[in-house]
């Protein structure tokens, strides 16, 4: 607290202090938002730190949960096949979900309003159904297999109960959060910049790389935060469609909690797969400038 | 177990930021919320609440013992979906109680046990000389019985399928697509079986033995499923020629017309008992509601829709025996299978999940 910017009078930076109860637009700021940080705080931060102490505290005060966690080579293992599994479904989901994206938006008219139309229906269809309707397609009685065969694979790979089925069952559930986040942010650049360029005899490539693509990168870094934050809670995908390799740290956690009642040891799971995400964040912060995109 | 396995299969997306972020916030949710709101209605109406299922269960449960009970009693009965064995923990440890009854297994009544969770039997309205011995015990009564059997497609074997454990290990005498179980605690017992331990002798578990013969299996299984929906989906598709299957999702799947036969030999009993969350405000009434259940007309309906085993052989005069031959519990099958040893399992299932889990990912 800035002892100083309390009286105006001798604050010798000029900079606005902090103090709401003096201007009356900052009161009823603060008024106006005080139920939703109410809100944030009971039902987010409150539980979050529960977690936290649960982690340290169930059964006994100790470090038990954390000790087992990093000794065993099972749940390192998980946690970083968990990471893994999120960034390459990220970049498999952005380097298709741009083009089409670009292609909604550029082109528009009744293609751009199809293409949405299919994004949005996937989107809105349960992921469940999604998934279990990839057990039929990618099959060993479904149209790939019989294709593989007819082209002449014999015997025919399986596709079905691996890593790759669960990367394309995943990309397939979580590209609509991809392309409608890069959409949203395309959808904003106005098109006077780039006749701008071209008038200024840039080609239509360079047009794109130094006016269109910048102003797009905001929706291409929430897309991609927004896939990597879901994927690594994901597990329901992974368990139907991959192999017991695919393991996810949350299905494990899930485990924990509803089958053993293990609570202190699934926090503890909890906190180090959340503190091991914002290290990421934070790393990748610093090297990207997230805040400067997010303007 | 299996009531876990169940629950996320009936979960939307919703599940997997509360997984992201342990039970944390579900707990707080829950705290804070549902039940206030729960204990506010029931003030008014008198009424119990159930964890149970959703889907064709609910709907038999309503059928087979809601109905009947509002109409003996005047006493209503919510269903609360989906079974949540975690939040029995979270309510008796909060004072709010979403819900009064569940169904769980009975190696879940033992950690429910560990962590002082479940009301004591209320022994002046369960009378125990009106029952079966052995279906009594940790502070719980035993309701059905659901089996995990082997199953395979009678086209792949057309001169005899595989009868046991052993003959599903047999990858010589009987090639085809495996499936198996992601559950310790069946596969372990699976395992010994099929290396020539009697079903007698089979706890307490030789874990090193079993996971010995798990290596031998690992290689030839396809697909390890993991819910029940998943295991229909398996056999009906094509996909596996053989596997572990619940005796319930099997005769769905054998009236949907998949050619399957169920193997009665070596099936694994889950006992499924009653049970209430201790401290509930209504206990009298929950056991009054679990003593009405376990009447052998209303346990028979409710058997006869779902293919659950009744403990109670009286109910079988409401089945007929077309159905009864594919429950766990029926004269001619009840010899063939084996029950775990609550305790046993009970006491070392984390540690053999951890182990489990650490084999399968390696």
């Amino acid at each position: 607290m800035n002892v100083t910017a309390a009286r105006p009078a001798d604050n010798p930076t000029g900079r606005k202090a902090f103090r709401p109860w003096r201007s009356r637009a900052n009161l009823s700021a603060w008024t106006l938002s005080a139920p939703a940080v109410l809100f944030i705080a009971v039902l987010f931060v409150y539980p979050l730190l529960d977690v936290v102490v649960i982690s340290f505290t169930d059964p006994t005060l100790s470090l038990v949960h954390y000790r087992e966690f990093f000794s065993s080579p099972l749940y390192s293992r998980v946690l970083g096949n968990t990471f893994w599994f999120a960034f390459m479904v990220t970049v498999i989901c952005l380097l298709l979900g741009y083009p089409l994206a670009y292609v909604i938006v550029r082109y528009g008219g009744t293609l751009g309003f199809a293409l949405l139309l299919v994004v949005a229906m996937s989107f809105w269809t349960s992921f469940l159904v999604r998934t279990y309707s990839w057990l039929v397609i990618l099959g060993s009685k479904g149209p790939v297999t019989k294709l593989l065969a007819w082209v002449g694979f014999d015997p025919v790979p399986q596709i079905l109960f691996n890593s790759f089925a669960t990367t394309l069952g995943m990309v397939h559930i979580l590209i609509p959060y991809m392309i409608l986040s890069i959409y949203a942010a395309m959808q904003k650049i106005d098109p006077n910049h780039l006749r701008a360029a071209a008038s200024l005899g840039a080609t239509p490539f360079q047009g794109f790389r130094t006016v269109f693509f910048p102003l797009s990168l905001p929706g291409v870094v929430n897309g991609c935060t927004l896939v990597f934050i879901i994927c690594l809670g994901f597990y329901v995908t992974p368990v139907l469609l991959g192999g017991p390799r695919d393991q996810m740290i949350a299905g494990l956690i899930g485990e924990q909690i509803e089958e053993l009642l293990e609570w202190g040891f699934a926090s503890a799971m909890a906190v180090v797969l959340l503190a091991t995400t914002m290290a990421l964040l934070a790393v990748y912060n610093r090297l990207v400038g997230l805040d400067k995109l997010w303007g | 177990m299996k009531d876990s396995t169940e629950a996320r299969e009936t979960k939307t997306g919703g599940i997997n930021r509360r997984a992201f972020i342990g039970g944390g916030v579900a707990a707080g949710a829950m705290i804070l919320g549902a039940p206030y709101i729960a204990s506010k209605a029931r003030a008014k109406t008198k009424s119990i609440y159930i964890n149970t299922w959703g889907g064709s269960w609910g709907k038999a449960e309503a059928e087979a013992y809601y109905k009947p009970y509002e109409k003996a009693t005047g006493v209503s009965v919510k269903p609360i979906t989906p079974v949540a064995f975690a939040k029995l923990k979270a309510q008796v440890q909060s004072g709010h109680y979403e819900f009064d009854v569940i169904g769980i297994g009975r190696s879940d009544s033992i950690r429910a046990l560990n962590d002082n969770l479940l009301e004591h039997i209320h022994y002046d309205i369960i009378r125990l000389t009106d029952y079966p011995p052995d279906t009594i015990g940790y502070n719980g009564i035993s309701r059905h019985s659901i089996s995990t059997n082997l199953v395979y497609n009678k086209k792949k074997f057309p001169n005899g399928g595989p009868q046991s454990w052993a003959d599903y290990w047999n990858v010589e005498k009987f090639p085809g697509n495996r499936g198996a179980y992601k559950d310790v605690a069946r596969m372990v017992p699976f395992a010994l079986l099929a290396d020539g331990v009697p079903k007698d002798k089979l706890y307490p578990l030789d874990v090193d033995r079993a996971f010995k013969k798990l290596d031998e299996l690992k290689p030839h299984v396809k697909v390890w499923w993991r819910r029940g929906s998943q295991s229909v989906q398996l056999v009906r598709d094509g996909e596996v020629d053989l596997m572990p299957m619940w005796n319930t999702r099997a005769g769905v799947a054998v009236e949907q017309g998949v050619p399957i036969e169920v193997v009665w030999n070596q099936a694994h009993m889950r006992r499924s008992n009653w049970v209430v969350a201790r401290g509930t405000p209504n206990a009298a009434e929950s056991w009054r509601f679990a003593q009405f259940c376990l009447q052998p007309q209303y346990l028979g309906v409710f058997c006869r829709l779902m293919n659950t085993g009744p403990w109670i052989a009286a109910a079988y005069e409401h089945i007929d025996e077309k159905k009864a031959r594919m429950m766990p519990t029926w004269k001619d099958n009840l010899p063939l299978t084996y029950q775990p040893d609550p305790l046993w399992v009970g006491t070392n299932l984390s540690a053999l999940t951890k182990r489990f889990n650490q084999w399968l990912a390696t």
